[in-house]
């Protein structure tokens, strides 16, 4: 069974793209197979990975020129990882373009092609709860909202979340909450440990794994790069979305009553 | 600590719903309906208001009358069915079998319906509104190919103006599609 996953927030800057992007690496460097689909109109995606703004063919052409989604997607390195770019779309069509991927049904037609003999679709949607995160959201089992551990996020999370009730009521039942992630948390500053803790202490669904703010993220968006594929010293940080994937898919097969959940039994010590 | 950083009434509405969507199955209601916090742009602005007009000439398939009419309407999907029943076009969020069921039934029912009322025709609408969402049904007549019946699933009714503007649409671009 394949399980849809929309990355969505309220607000921006909060790691969406990052998350996805490294999410799915992890995702693929524990045997899934993995397609990270990006619905963002600024194309995110290929920014996070430095590559040249319409360079890659994408989602954008199977919309305006009926290209088959097949042809679209981008193959890494990285077997059972791959990318459906968001494609060339002209920044002058973004409306249009948004306004059709929510009225017309086609996210959900892509994510169905796309499912096709794999684990994991991460949808990857732009900044705010708008037309695209509505389809995004309409096509998907589960939301996953990444929360930056700063004030102004906590204070916005309720709009994100409302629109995840309002879609899982009125246009997809399946749709479930997987999880609150908190990112750039900074342990070490009150400010963000506040957030961290008001979360974990108020809020339903916060995941107990974080993503630290942390020098590693900026190195590896210079590089274009997933934090795992940094050359040099393995920071913890890059063992980081390991964790995570072990707590979502945890969650999942807890979800589905069983599944393949690590489980030993006690063992004496002495 | 007290946390003088975060407006607790934002973290409060964040708390009820997030704890509600956490602990709640697959498939399974949301529960009541939550506390109007906000006031909504649909029962503002009128449908008609933003309704699209082309010209009937530019419509030339179903696909192409299902997607203007999801923008009148501003229903989730919309589906055709022909005399026999049998879905020839559907566009928007389709369910995961699709409307072949919904189409039949609504089709039988709406034959079924008209039995109610002998003397007042032919039954041209039909607006059923479940737990998870509205049903609309609408037939009109394509010539030699029978009737027609176009659907629409949605959380929307459609007022007087709607359903007089889609059938007269309808009726203007069925003779090339039929």
């Amino acid at each position: 069974m394949t399980h849809v996953i929309s990355l969505v927030s309220s607000k921006g800057g909060c790691g969406k793209t990052t998350t996805a992007l490294n999410l799915g690496v992890a995702f693929a460097e524990r045997g899934r197979r993995v397609v990270v689909v990006d619905l963002d109109p600024q194309g995110a995606v290929g920014l996070a990975l430095d590559r040249p703004d319409g360079e890659w063919p994408g989602l954008a052409e199977h919309v305006i020129e009926g290209r088959p989604v097949a042809g679209l997607v981008v193959e890494t390195r990285l077997p059972g990882f791959c990318l459906l770019p968001r494609g060339r779309l002209d920044p002058v069509d973004t409306c249009s373009y948004e306004a059709f991927l929510h009225s017309s049904g086609k996210v959900r037609e892509v994510v169905r092609e796309l499912s096709a003999g794999r684990d994991y679709v991460l949808l990857d949607t732009p900044s705010g709860v708008g037309a695209i995160s509505r389809a995004a959201l309409a096509a998907s089992d589960w939301a996953l909202l990444p929360l930056q551990a700063e004030p102004l996020a906590l204070r916005s999370i309720g709009q994100a979340l409302r629109v995840i009730e309002h879609v899982s009521r009125e246009e997809n039942r399946d749709l479930r909450l997987l999880g609150i992630l908190p990112t750039m948390v900074q342990v070490r500053d009150e400010a963000s440990f506040n957030v961290l803790r008001t979360a974990w202490a108020r809020l339903g669904g916060v995941l107990e794994s974080v993503v630290p703010r942390a020098p590693v993220f900026l190195r590896a968006s210079e590089a274009g790069l997933p934090v795992s594929f940094l050359a040099g010293r393995v920071t913890p940080e890059a063992r980081r979305f390991e964790q995570i994937v072990i707590e979502l898919e945890t969650l999942i097969a807890e979800s589905a009553g069983g599944g393949e959940v690590d489980e030993r039994p006690q063992r004496d010590l002495l | 600590m007290r946390d003088r950083s975060v407006i607790s009434s934002n973290v409060d509405v964040a708390a009820a719903i997030s704890r509600s969507l956490a602990a709640r199955r697959p498939g399974a209601p949301t529960g009541d309906e939550p506390r109007e916090l906000y006031v909504r742009f649909e029962r503002v602005v009128p449908a008609e208001a933003s309704s699209p007009r082309p010209p009937a000439a530019e419509i030339g398939t179903w696909e192409a009358f299902l997607a203007w009419s999801l923008e009148l309407t501003r229903a989730h999907a919309g589906f055709v069915v022909d005399s026999q029943g049998f879905v020839i076009a559907s566009r928007g969020n389709t369910p995961k079998d699709g409307f072949e069921g919904i189409g039949a039934e609504l089709c039988y029912a709406m034959d079924q319906l008209r039995r109610i009322n002998p003397t007042g025709g032919e039954l041209r609408l039909l607006e059923l509104q479940f737990d998870a969402n509205r049903l609309i049904g609408l037939r009109a007549d394509a010539g030699a190919m029978g009737t027609i019946l176009v659907g629409f699933q949605g959380t929307r009714s459609i007022g007087d103006d709607t359903r007089d503007t889609l059938l007269r649409q309808l009726g203007q671009v069925l003779p090339g599609l039929a």
